[in-house]
């Protein structure tokens, strides 16, 4: 899960002497360097697990949908307080029950939310 | 070549010499410990060396250990002097069959290549937007996203959210480039592997010009908002390296 580096000056980027990530390394090994030819090569088990892993499917329906959720759930200062005024005067059933609850995660449970939403992926 | 027997036709043998890279003869290991815990070698033919380990390849695995270990003694052997560095899960019937295959018939080739990274080295960066960072700027900017939000969680809603992340990666994306370009040889972009990642992309760099880089990046990620950076380096030069791409 990322860290925001908001970029002040007291965050200054380091070089780091290697990468850090399993998913790093392998991005550097596995395909790349000398491939000398491809029969020398040993079949090393859980490569194709690895590699298949990294790939996800970008402008899916999925993508979307989880979009759509992440931005509903976003705690805009001015745009979710109008959304709350509007809730409280009106709005049928299912749709307050719904906001309400978007509005409950966002104020509290935000970070617990979307690592359960991202679990599988990374 | 004609000295050994067909590679394809080898008994399953419990030895084999594991490659991790190509240095100068006069190197040594930096690294002790390579792939399956096997001490890190090297064998030397005219005036290259293989880095190796003697292993059985059966105890060879992606496990993150090993991958590690490959991955380590080529940045420690790269940390001031060339190293060609060789694919994940290269190993050979024996020394003998390194050298009548590699090092002999292709040692001009390689020579060529060490000289062509002597002085240079691969930095890697990647940028990678927070997500709540990056749907905050698209939500209060986008003006789509804004009328669309709020109603539900709908498909239309995504989908603008989609498109303006992708514009914003595009244009954060080439921005990065355009200030790194002048500073290296060349630049290498790989494929997202996120629909957050802005970059995920390998340059050639002098050594001589590390620090500049690095204060260049430093001011990029300084002015980014709503993402992080991994910069990774020296390295040897993974993505800049293949067979054949010299001479004959």
């Amino acid at each position: 899960v990322a860290i925001a580096t908001q970029g002040t000056a007291s965050n200054y980027l380091q070089r780091a002497p290697s990468p850090s990530g399993l998913a790093d390394v392998v991005g550097l090994i596995l395909d790349k360097g000398l491939v000398i030819d491809a029969y020398i090569r040993v079949a090393v088990i859980g490569i194709e697990l690895i590699t298949i892993d990294a790939r996800i499917v970008i402008a899916s329906v999925d993508t979307y949908l989880r979009f759509a959720e992440a931005v509903n759930r976003l705690d805009l200062t001015q745009t979710e307080a109008a959304g709350l005024a509007e809730l409280r005067g009106e709005g049928s059933k299912d749709k307050s029950k719904g906001m309400i609850e978007g509005a409950k995660e966002a104020f509290s449970g935000d970070r617990n939310g979307k690592q359960r939403q991202r679990s599988g992926r990374d | 070549m004609s000295v050994t027997e067909a590679p394809r036709d080898r008994p399953r043998t419990s030895a084999g010499t594991y490659v991790y890279g190509i240095v100068w003869a006069d190197e040594t290991a930096a690294q002790a410990t390579g792939v399956a815990a096997a001490p890190v070698e090297t064998l030397s033919h005219g005036r290259l060396a293989a880095l190796v380990s003697h292993l059985d390849p059966a105890a060879v695995r992606a496990r993150r250990r090993d991958l590690v270990a490959h991955s380590d003694v080529l940045i420690d052997a790269a940390r001031d002097a060339p190293v060609l560095p060789v694919g994940f899960g290269t190993v050979f019937d024996d020394d003998d069959a390194l050298v009548a295959e590699l090092l002999e018939p292709r040692h001009d080739e390689l020579v060529a290549l060490l000289e062509m990274f002597e002085g240079v080295a691969e930095v890697t960066v990647r940028a990678l937007y927070d997500e709540d960072g990056v749907l905050r700027e698209i939500a209060a900017s986008d003006a789509t996203v804004a009328r669309l939000r709020g109603r539900g969680g709908s498909l239309d809603l995504g989908r603008a959210v989609a498109q303006a992340l992708e514009a914003r990666r595009a244009s954060d994306r080439e921005a990065i480039l355009r200030r790194v370009r002048p500073l290296v040889h060349d630049v290498r972009v790989d494929e997202a592997q996120s629909e957050l990642e802005v970059l995920r992309a390998a340059f050639l760099v002098d050594r001589d010009a590390l620090p500049e880089l690095d204060a260049v990046v430093g001011e990029i990620a300084a002015d980014a908002t709503a993402m992080s950076f991994k910069y990774v380096g020296p390295l040897p030069p993974f993505h800049f390296v293949t067979l054949g791409q010299v001479g004959r």
